[in-house]
């Protein structure tokens, strides 16, 4: 019974890692950057839901549509402005760059937040579902939702609609795509934009449950950076995959293990699947 | 249609071409024949503006390339299948072949339409439209990565080596394709090949380049049995 449990929550806390490394590997099949300051926009989604709560009597679930289109719109911004420029000096000028940026966001928020723990009071934050012996706690289980949600969306942009197919098109072979007539340039413009508005979407789900602090990134960018390569660099389904594997194992082992010692197995898992499989659960993907 | 004149084009600082001139008139069927690294493939990516390059004329059906961005030049109706086929991996066939109508400022009635007349000329393709692309043999890859230029209705398709590395077999199939597309005489080719033989063959027109310059040009014909070109190129 107390295994059932584990695997609900550990699916359940999954998606939301799912959530949370989508945009990192995606900009990574599509522009084959690391972007370290992934965790900060996520910081970022977590404070615009924070002021929307405080300020507007907004529902995180709600403001995480603003903070998606707030750093939708950011992310443009410092891709045309900071990403491009450094990229025509050398390829791994963006790893000073968005590390950089890591740390300027970092301490932005400190200055403006201080360094407290900030969290919200939702009327569901306690409230659980019992579903027979399985309790489903209520905003673990909106924050899957909201997962669920956006990973459907997300596969149907990729692969239903022209923009998303040339998207896969540029993360496959940009110089071929560019003879489809694809404009590579703004492709990767808009990819970029993208991992930032769902780091931030994903920042806003998670407060109803999370506190938020200027450093709070810290703590999912390990997570984010072992689900991308446990399903393989750039390859969303592979990081939706692997999200859920973490998720679970993380859970399944605190039923073995104290809880401080939740990623042990986590590490022990990321190290047998890759020396497996070097290339991740399913393969680096050609084409997101 | 296609003129160029004194075109030059560089890698980084090393000039790649010299001063290439050469011309494609609609329906033509051209050849660009050579040897290793005399710049063949560089001049289909000059005038894709894949490369850094200036030339005294740069023009297609009288608008100069040179003024515009490399994502705008398909929709002007030039098609370019690169060397080596770069197909998109991890995309199935027709999203690839969907892929290639993306500048396609048309409705998805034509490009529906597209898909069936690049269906009915490789068929090959229409078996295996759900399958990964890069499963597909070398030959399916090269009929994939046509079939993809085709969506834009080119009015010049420039091939770089289509032939390379396919069995004999796969290389007929591929060659009856071209002809009937350029039966069709609403597309010109512009075709560089290796194997001078078949390129002479296939084109009325041809250029010999070497060393970043036009060394020959003249009819197909003529040029089959020009000694110098029968001694380098077609090993006779
Ligand atoms: N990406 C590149 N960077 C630097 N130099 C290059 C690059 N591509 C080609 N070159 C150089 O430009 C010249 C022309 O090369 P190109 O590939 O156009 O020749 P080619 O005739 O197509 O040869 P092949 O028959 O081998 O395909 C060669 O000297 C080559 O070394
Ligand atoms: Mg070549």
């Amino acid at each position: 019974m107390a295994l059932l449990q584990a695997l609900v929550n550990g699916v359940l806390v999954g998606g939301v890692y799912a959530l949370v490394s989508v945009g990192l590997t995606l900009v990574f099949g599509v522009m084959e950057i690391v972007n370290f300051a992934q965790g900060e926009f996520l910081m970022l989604g977590m404070y615009i839901a924070y002021l929307g709560f405080v300020g507007f009597h907004l529902d995180p679930l709600v403001s995480a549509l603003l903070a998606f289109g707030l750093l939708f719109g950011l992310g443009m911004a410092i891709e045309a402005g900071l990403v491009r420029p450094v990229l025509k000096g050398s390829q791994l000028g963006h790893i000073f760059l968005t590390v950089g940026l890591s740390v300027a966001l970092q301490n932005g928020a400190l200055a403006l937040f201080g360094g407290d723990f900030r969290a919200v009071q939702t009327p569901y934050q306690v409230s659980a579902l019992a579903l027979g012996p399985v309790r489903l706690s209520v905003p673990y289980l909106l924050a899957f939702g909201w997962a669920g949600a956006v990973s459907a969306a997300l596969h149907l942009f990729l692969t239903r609609t022209g923009f998303g197919r040339a998207m896969r098109a540029v993360a496959a072979n940009s110089t071929a795509a560019t003879l489809c007539g694809v404009n590579v340039a703004r492709v990767r413009m808009v990819a970029f934009a993208l991992g930032c508005g769902l780091a931030g979407l994903a920042g806003a789900v998670i407060l109803p449950y999370a506190y938020v602090f200027p450093t709070v990134g810290f703590q999912y960018i390990v997570i984010m950076f072992t689900v991308v390569v446990l399903g393989g660099l750039g390859n969303v389904n592979g990081a939706i995959a692997a999200a859920l594997l973490v998720g679970v194992v993380q859970s399944v082992s605190t039923l073995f293990f104290p809880t401080v010692l939740e990623n042990l197995l986590v590490f022990t898992l990321f190290v047998l699947v890759l020396s497996i499989r070097p290339a991740g659960l399913l393969g680096r993907a050609h084409a997101l | 249609m296609l003129e160029i004149r004194e075109l030059f084009a560089w890698y980084g600082v090393i000039e790649a071409l010299h001063g290439v001139s050469l011309a494609v008139q609609a329906g033509e069927r051209v050849a660009i024949i050579g040897p290793n690294r005399a710049g063949k493939t560089t001049i289909l990516r000059a005038i894709s503006g894949l490369v850094r390059r200036q030339g005294a004329r740069l023009h297609f059906d009288g608008r100069d390339l040179s003024a515009l961005a490399p994502h705008l030049i398909p929709a002007l109706g030039i098609a370019h299948v690169p060397e080596g086929r770069q197909v998109f991996a991890g995309m199935s066939v027709e999203d690839n072949l969907l892929a290639g109508a993306h500048a396609a400022p048309w409705g998805s009635a034509q490009r529906r339409r597209r898909l069936d007349e690049v269906f009915a000329l490789f068929a090959r393709l229409k078996e295996r439209r759900r399958q990964a692309s890069e499963t597909l043999s070398g030959g399916e890859q090269q009929m994939l990565a046509i079939g993809r230029a085709l969506m834009l209705g080119p009015r010049l398709l420039m091939l770089d080596e289509p032939s390379q590395g396919l069995a004999p077999r796969a290389i007929g199939e591929l060659y009856q394709g071209l002809d009937t597309i350029a039966a069709q005489g609403t597309t010109a080719i512009l075709l560089v090949e290796q194997s001078a033989a078949r390129a002479l063959e296939f084109a009325s027109r041809a250029y010999v380049i070497e060393n970043g310059i036009v060394a020959l040009e003249g009819p197909s014909a003529r040029l089959a049995r020009d000694e110098a070109v029968r001694a380098s190129y077609l090993g006779i």
